[in-house]
This record gives structure tokens, C-alpha cells and sequence, in this order.
């Protein structure tokens, strides 16, 4: 309980007792012999799961069955859609088609090495907000918020600049600078977790501090992130979509699809197709992603659907 | 039975049904049968899993997931089935209804006075009126100086107070059938006593007729005129409030009788062993029999119906009062 | 063993007042005694057993544990404290690891205290305890969300079993069960109590539970024990008002008993 909850149940006492005791029934005793409703998947999840399975496909083996799609055939460029190149071609004679599934994993590794990285990161430094002595975790916090304040991108723009562009420097960047709002989401969980009953229950019980995080606080508060990581996912592509636009990115020839948008920008008015497919990739991606995000959510907290 | 002509609230065959996520359904409550007159105190007593506040709530229609068949009747007029219309003018109105945790159910944000006069001002009464109505009542609940008490909010208050908030609520409308759905759990035992000594009140003023619903029997001898228990979803026993607790007809209204804790003898507890069935496999026979030290083959074979018991009740027992006590 | 002398906590509220959740507080739990310890919400019960499970510091008083100040243990003699003095709580959904299998919470006290165990040990002991308090092992592979209400409480009180305790410190353990499940957990208490030398500390506000098991009842009473008597003193001849407040508000039954052919003796139902 916290220091406020006590000192009310305490007043509460003094004054004038609550008179309750027991805790009062949540739910009627029916609810507890059901099986947990789950949702009926409607036909926008089965899209969802479709979508993100196709484009996990490319991702998987895009660049073991497209052909060649990094030297160029001058000869064929900028040819509108057609039967023979779905997407068209870009101003190298690219077929625009395959450099868009064989740039899904450039894209989506990198998603997922950022996302994971953060994520990391941000578990460590959430758990330091439980350890120790309390100027210790009051420290953690303020650097928390402290990196909640920091502005991702024009960071990742300024690494770029220190570096040199690359899609390995946006990572970097997106990481250091991704870690906060884990961070934030997991040490209020953590907190609520450590004065849980049953966290109190086995502290009393004689377990050790570090026992007690591994067993107990931790796998009750990571659950939590297997829901954000799809939708995170695909937030950094778009993130990583536009740092390559700007430069700060992959780098042409890379058929990464920010990078592919940047090169179409110059020929865009005359050869729409360029810049178009890969930058409907990249919306395609962050929202199937983010509602694949939305599927699991509900998935696990069934209660939150009712608006639907 | 005469009783039933004039009875207040008739409940015949109700049998409820919840769905499940596969399609299926699970009876909650398997044919159930009670009646109370005007002005008559009745407890119905069970555990949980006994489907008695799912029998209570099914009166007003509260949940609207489960199936209900059978007949639920009010002063004649049939509920079960029925349109909204009806089922609003019941409630509040000729029904009213208090349940258990009073905090969860009194809006944080509106004040005490304002709550206790909605059901009258959602029939179109001026809010002047209303809450004067409602600061009789309260006060007809013992609450010294009602009208400066309205104007606060429900965490304000004490356990206590609350309980007489929400009885107010249910009381404003000057119903004839009060339900009260475990009204002293989660209470200390002096606010228990409290509040059960108030409805014993307020129904003997108003002739209020009350429909109790309770898992602690020992607050039934109070209020009580009548009990009624129930066990997986099936009566198993009625009586007078004398006999249910003197003479109890019924295996396990014998066994939980000898279940609570007494401050006049010191004789070992009785724990029935087990537990109540789940509704997903209540057994085709008696559901108490795997409890019952008294069960024989008849029992599992087949439901026991209820019938008159040598006490002026009903029980549905096999066996009761042939084999299990003395002889009337 | 156990005693409390003199324990007194203050909060802060709103403004420069304090409360006090505990004021001088004085409470003895003898080796292999039963004690109940008597309050409503409020009295600072709860308070009082937090501190005694050191998961607070009072402001001033002591608990001693034969002797030896528990706000002071360390090291190892914290851990033989937390050994001996083992709780079940209220809510047993709340206590228990909503993730960890029924083997896997009661297997957690041997694996913490007594390390030399092997696991085949171990288990053999989950099984013993399950029997011990009525559960079947058969299903020590489920998690508590399976469970009844009754049946957690017992996994409960097997977890707390699982160290061998001397002492066990109950906090409204039964108030949130039906009466036959309550039944049941009671006689199993009892039984620990009376059969098996263990010490308990029942903190309940229904007077007549704690008639049931303790031999000697204090009365606790926003922060101040109002009265202490041996079970037979304390409701045949109350002291303090607020203890016959408490006497009478228990729903008098003395003309209500079952005539003798009317009740289940313990022959009469299928208990073991």
C-alpha cells in the first residue's frame, strides 16, 4: 500500500471506520467457472494476420527468389506498371516490384533489431527503479524522464551527421534514444507488481531480492511488452522510413523503402510509380502492424473491445 | 396454496442459462420455484455457485446475456420476457433493489441527495420534490440532519452511511418488494448489525416486502419470516425461519447449520467435505449426494422434487423426514 | 515467543496532525498457543501484522522473537525469522503468484530456506503438504486461477507449512469463504494448532471464528488494545464496552439451535 492509501485507511479509522472488511465480490461467482471470453476474431483481424504474414514472407525469402534488382538495365527505365513489372521501373531500369519485397527486410530487420534493442534497454533501466536505496531510484526516474524529454530524431539526425549516414546509425540512434518510453511503461508495472499481495506474500516468505525480481516481478510484467512490440515495429519502419527520406538513413542504391522514396523524389511528377510503391509499403507496414498491436491487446484484455 | 394467489412476487420453473464462448450454454440455475406475499420477509440462503443472485437479479431483468425461461411474476404481471417498458416501471418503482458493495454503486461525482432522488426524477418529478422525498427518507433511515448530509459526496461517508445511501435509493420510490443482494457482506460486524436491525425497521414501517439474499446465515434469524435455500442451482429446502433453524429438513441445510462457528458450545465444526458441483457437470441426480452421508442409489439416479416436508416447508430430499431425524 | 511491547506507528494526514495507527500496543504469542487477536477496519491490525512481518517499521515499541529484536535481524537470523513466522493472508487470488503452479508455490519456502534439499525431496514433501490440507496432488501442475476460493486458501496455508513454521499468523484468513469452506480451513487450523504444537495468530473481526480456535483474545481498538482475557473470561464476563458492543452484534443464535435429531454430527458427514 502506498503511503497516501495508508494514511487514509489509517484516518479512516480514527474518524470513522469504513466498516468494510472482506474485499467485496468483483465479479458474480458465475464469471469464475467460465473460461475467459475470448474475442471472435472479425474479418479486419484476419486481414491484419494475413498482411503481416505476407510481408514477414518477403521479409523471409524476398531476396532469395527476386532477381537481380541492384544493377541496372538503363535501357528500361522508368516503365510505367505493367504486366512485366508490376511497380514499373525506376530511373536505373529497376524493377520497382522486387526492390520493394527484397527492401521488407532490410526494413523489417532493422524494425526489429531497434525494437528489441530498446526494449532491452529500457528493462534494465526500469528495473534499477526497484533496486537499491531511494535517492537511487529517485535518480533512475528523473533520468527516465530526462530521456522521455529527448527529441528522437533530430538526434538520430545529428548521429547521422557525427558518423556518417547509414542504416546502421539510424539504428543506433533510434535505440539510445527508443529506451525512455519502455522505460516509463515498464516501471509502472513493475511498481504495481512489486506491492502486489502476493510479491509481499513472498517477500514474507523469505526470498531473496534478486529471486524475487526474477520470478515473480519480472514475469508479471513483461507481458506487457510482447503487445507494444508489434505495434512498435511498425512505427520504427515508418521512423526509419524517414530518416532514410531525409539522407540520414540507408542510402541509395539500398532498396531500403525511405531510401527508394528519396530517389524517386526528383522524378515523381512524371513517374508517380517510383515513389509510390514503396511509400505505400511503409503506411502499409506501420498499420498492419499496429493493428496486429491492437488485435493482441484485445486478445489478452478482452474487456477493453466493448467499443467495437 | 392459497399463498401463491396472493403472493407479491411468484417465481415457477426458472431455469437460467448463461452462453459460452464455444457456443454452448451452462445452466446457472436449474428450476427454481419461490413466492413472497406482501409484507413477508424472505431469505433466500445459499454458498456461492447457488445461483441465488443470479435468481434475485433475473427479477429485474439485470442481466441480459443470460437466457431465462420460466415464469417470474410481479403483482400478477409477468417479467420474464418483458418489454422494456414494463420492466422499467417495475423497477424502482414497485421493486427495489440494493446490492452489495455500496461504494461501487453510488456515483463518485454526483452528491449523495442527487442520487437518492434519481429514481423519482427519472419518472418526471421536479427536483424540489424529489429531494425533499429524499431527505425523508434518509432520515426515515435514521440519518440525523439529512439535508446538510445530501449535499456530500459518497466517499465522504462511512461503510454504514453508504448502505443507508443506497437503501434510500431503493426505497424512494415507495416499492412494495424490497431485494436486498448480500447487504452485510464485506461489513464489520457491529455496521452488519446495524444495517440488518435498520431493514428489520423499515420493512415493519412501510409493510415492506423483502426478498433477502444472503450466504451468512446467521443474519437471516433476524429479518427473516421464511428461508429458502438453494444448493447448484436448485432449492433444496423452504421453511419457516423457526424450523429452517430448530428443524432442518435437508442434509445440507443441516450441515451448513452445523458449519458456523457458535459462541454457546464448543462442538467441532461440521465441514462438508468436496464442494458444490460446477453447473458445467451438475450430476443428473441429486447434487448434493457425493456430499450427503446419507445418499443412496436413488439419490444419484434421480433429481429429488420438492415436496412438503414434515415441518410446514418444502424440501427436495429422497430420504427427508423417513431416514434423517426424528419423527414429527 | 513472540512479543509485542509498547508498538506504536503514527501517519501523517493532510496538514500537521498525525494518526496513530498503532498507540502502545502489547500483544504475547506463547509457544504452541492459539491467540486471536480481535478489530474491525480500521483498529490497525493490519498495520500490526505488517510490522510484525517486517514489511514495516514501527516508530517506537519492540517485537521480540525469543528474546532477539526483530526489527534488528539480518543475514541469517532474518531468514530463521522468516522461517518461523509464517502468514496466510486474506484474499488467497491476491496471494498467491497468478503464474507459478501449485507445486512451484509451495516448493518456493524449501527452495528458499532449506537449499540442501534435493528436488525429489522436495516434490515428495509438495505431495505430503497437498494431502495435509486436503488438496489432491494430482493437480499440483495447475496454477491457482483453477482453483476455488477454499482450495487457494489451502495452497495457501500448504506454502506457509511448507518451512515448518512455529508460528503461523493468520490475517482474516477465512472471511471471504462460503461457511462449509470455512468449516473445513478452521478444523484444519485447529488441528495444526492442537495436534501438531503450532503456534497461530488469528486477526479476525468475527468473534465467533475466533472463539473457535484461540485460547486467549486480545481486543484491538484504534490502535489500542482495549481488553485481553482467556477465551472463556473475554464472553462470559467483558470488560471494555466495545467488546460487548462486539459480543452483541454477533447474530444471536442461542434460541435458534438445531434440536439433536436435526443436526449432522462429524460421524454423519463424509469427513475423514
Amino acid at each position: 500500500m502506498s503511503l497516501i492509501e495508508r494514511a487514509r485507511a489509517a484516518s479512516a479509522g480514527a474518524d470513522m471506520p469504513t466498516g468494510t472488511t472482506a474485499p467485496a465480490q468483483a465479479a458474480p461467482s458465475w464469471r469464475i467457472s467460465r473460461p475467459r471470453r475470448t474475442r471472435k476474431s472479425t474479418p479486419l483481424d484476419i486481414a491484419t494476420v494475413v498482411v503481416v504474414a505476407l510481408i514477414v514472407l518477403a521479409a523471409a525469402i524476398g531476396p532469395l527468389i527476386a532477381p537481380d534488382v541492384h544493377s541496372s538495365h538503363i535501357a528500361d527505365a522508368l516503365l510505367p506498371p505493367s504486366a512485366g513489372h508490376w511497380f514499373g521501373t525506376d530511373q536505373q531500369g529497376r524493377d520497382v516490384f522486387w526492390r520493394v519485397v527484397v527492401g521488407a527486410r532490410e526494413s523489417l530487420t532493422a524494425g526489429v533489431i531497434i525494437v528489441i534493442g530498446y526494449s532491452l534497454l529500457g528493462l534494465v533501466i526500469a528495473s534499477l527503479t526497484i533496486v537499491g536505496p531511494r535517492w537511487f531510484r529517485e535518480l533512475v526516474t528523473r533520468f527516465i524522464d530526462l530521456g522521455l524529454a529527448f527529441p528522437s530524431l533530430v538526434f538520430a539526425l545529428g548521429v547521422a551527421a557525427a558518423l556518417g549516414p547509414s542504416l546502421a546509425t539510424a539504428c543506433v540512434a533510434l535505440i539510445v534514444t527508443g529506451w525512455p518510453l519502455t522505460a516509463r511503461l515498464l516501471q509502472g508495472i513493475m511498481k504495481e507488481v512489486v506491492t502486489s499481495p502476493f510479491v509481499e506474500g513472498a517477500r514474507v516468505l523469505g526470498v531473496s531480492r534478486t529471486r524475487l525480481i526474477v520470478r515473480h516481478v519480472l514475469p508479471n510484467s513483461l507481458p506487457v511488452l510482447w503487445v507494444k512490440w508489434a505495434g512498435d515495429i511498425g512505427n520504427t519502419v515508418l521512423v526509419l522510413g524517414a530518416l532514410s527520406f531525409v539522407g540520414a538513413g540507408a542510402q541509395p542504391p539500398s532498396a531500403e523503402w525511405g531510401a527508394m522514396v528519396s530517389s524517386a523524389q526528383s522524378i515523381v511528377s512524371h513517374a508517380w510509380w517510383a515513389a509510390l510503391f514503396p511509400g505505400l509499403a511503409i503506411a502499409v507496414t506501420t498499420a498492419a502492424f499496429g493493428l496486429l498491436g491492437d488485435l493482441l491487446h484485445l486478445r489478452s484484455n478482452p474487456a477493453d473491445g466493448k467499443g467495437r | 396454496m392459497t399463498m401463491a394467489e396472493q403472493a407479491l412476487l411468484t417465481i415457477d420453473g426458472l431455469a437460467i442459462d448463461a452462453p459460452r464462448p464455444d457456443g454452448s450454454t451452462v445452466r446457472l440455475v436449474d428450476g427454481v420455484g419461490l413466492a413472497v406475499a406482501p409484507g413477508e420477509r424472505v431469505a433466500l440462503v445459499g454458498e456461492s455457485g447457488s445461483g441465488k443472485s443470479v435468481t434475485a437479479r433475473a427479477i429485474l431483468g439485470l442481466d441480459p446475456e443470460l437466457t431465462v425461461t420460466g415464469s417470474i411474476r410481479f403483482d400478477g404481471r409477468e417479467l420474464v420476457g418483458a418489454d422494456r417498458k414494463t420492466l422499467a416501471a417495475v423497477r424502482g418503482r414497485d421493486i427495489g433493489m440494493v446490492f452489495q458493495d455500496p461504494l461501487s454503486a453510488l456515483d463518485p461525482l454526483m452528491t449523495v441527495g442527487d442520487q437518492i432522488a434519481q429514481p423519482l426524477r427519472a419518472r418526471g418529478m421536479r427536483r424540489s420534490a424529489a429531494l425533499a422525498a429524499a431527505e425523508r427518507t434518509l432520515g426515515e433511515l435514521g440519518v440525523a440532519d439529512a439535508r446538510r448530509r445530501m449535499r456530500s459526496y459518497p466517499h465522504e461517508f462511512s461503510g454504514g452511511m453508504r448502505q443507508r445511501v443506497v437503501l434510500a435509493m431503493a426505497l424512494v420510490g415507495e416499492p412494495r418488494l424490497l431485494i436486498a443482494d448480500e447487504p452485510t457482506t464485506a461489513l464489520d460486524v457491529r455496521v452488519q448489525a446495524q444495517v440488518m436491525q435498520l431493514l428489520t425497521d423499515v420493512a415493519a414501517s412501510r409493510g415492506l416486502a423483502v426478498l433477502f439474499i444472503t450466504h451468512d446465515v446467521g443474519v437471516v434469524g433476524d429479518l427473516a419470516d421464511r428461508t429458502v435455500v438453494m444448493y447448484s442451482g436448485r432449492t433444496v429446502e423452504t421453511a419457516p425461519v423457526g424450523d429452517f433453524f430448530r428443524r432442518p429438513a435437508h442434509p445440507y441445510t443441516r450441515g451448513l447449520l452445523a458449519a458456523v462457528p457458535r459462541l454457546d458450545h464448543d462442538d467441532r465444526l461440521v465441514s462438508l467435505p468436496g464442494a458444490p458441483p460446477r453447473p458445467e457437470s451438475r450430476p443428473v441426480g441429486c447434487a448434493f449426494a457425493d456430499r450427503c452421508a446419507f445418499a443412496t442409489a436413488v439419490c444419484r439416479a434421480e433429481r429429488p422434487p420438492l415436496r412438503p416436508s414434515a415441518t410446514g416447508g418444502e424440501v427436495a430430499c429422497h430420504l427427508a423426514p423417513e431416514t434423517i431425524g426424528a419423527a414429527s | 515467543m513472540i512479543e509485542v511491547t509498547g508498538l506504536t506507528k503514527h501517519f501523517r494526514t493532510r496538514g500537521a496532525s498525525s494518526v496513530a495507527a498503532l498507540d502502545g500496543v502489547d500483544l504475547r504469542v506463547p509457544d504452541g498457543a492459539a491467540v486471536g487477536l480481535v478489530g474491525e477496519s480500521g483498529s490497525g491490525k493490519s498495520t500490526l501484522l505488517r510490522c510484525l512481518m517486517r514489511l514495516e517499521q514501527a516508530d517506537s515499541g519492540s517485537i521480540t522473537v525469543d528474546g532477539a529484536d526483530v526489527a534488528r535481524l539480518r543475514g541469517r537470523a532474518l531468514a530463521g525469522y522468516r522461517r518461523d513466522v509464517q502468514t496466510v493472508f486474506q484474499d488467497p487470488m491476491a496471494s498467491l503468484n497468478p503464474r507459478m503452479t501449485v507445486r512451484q508455490l509451495v516448493e518456493e519456502g524449501m527452495i528458499v530456506h532449506r537449499r540442501r534439499m534435493s528436488a525429489q525431496r522436495r516434490l515428495a514433501r509438495v505431495d505430503e503438504l497437498l494431502e495435509r490440507v486436503g488438496l489432491d496432488p494430482a493437480h499440483r501442475d495447475r496454477r491457482p486461477a483453477s482453483f476455488s476460493g477454499g482450495q487457494r486458501q489451502r495452497i495457501a496455508i500448504a506454502r506457509a507449512l511448507a518451512v515448518e513454521p512455529r508460528v503461523l499468523v493468520c490475517d482474516e484468513p477465512v472471511a471471504a469463504l462460503d461457511v462449509s469452506i470455512q468449516a473445513q480451513v478452521l478444523n484444519l487450523l485447529a488441528d495444526m494448532n492442537r495436534n501438531d504444537g503450532l503456534a497461530l495468530l488469528f486477526v479476525a473481526h468475527d468473534l465467533a471464528v475466533v472463539r473457535y480456535l484461540c485460547d486467549e483474545i486480545s481486543v484491538l481498538r484504534q490502535g489500542r488494545i482495549v481488553e485481553r482475557a482467556t477465551r472463556d473470561a473475554l464472553f462470559t464476563s467483558p470488560q471494555a464496552d466495545y467488546t460487548r458492543e462486539l459480543i452483541a452484534a454477533v447474530p444471536d443464535q442461542a434460541e435458534l439451535r438445531p434440536a439433536a435429531d436435526y443436526t449432522l454430527t462429524p460421524t454423519e458427514t463424509l469427513e475423514v
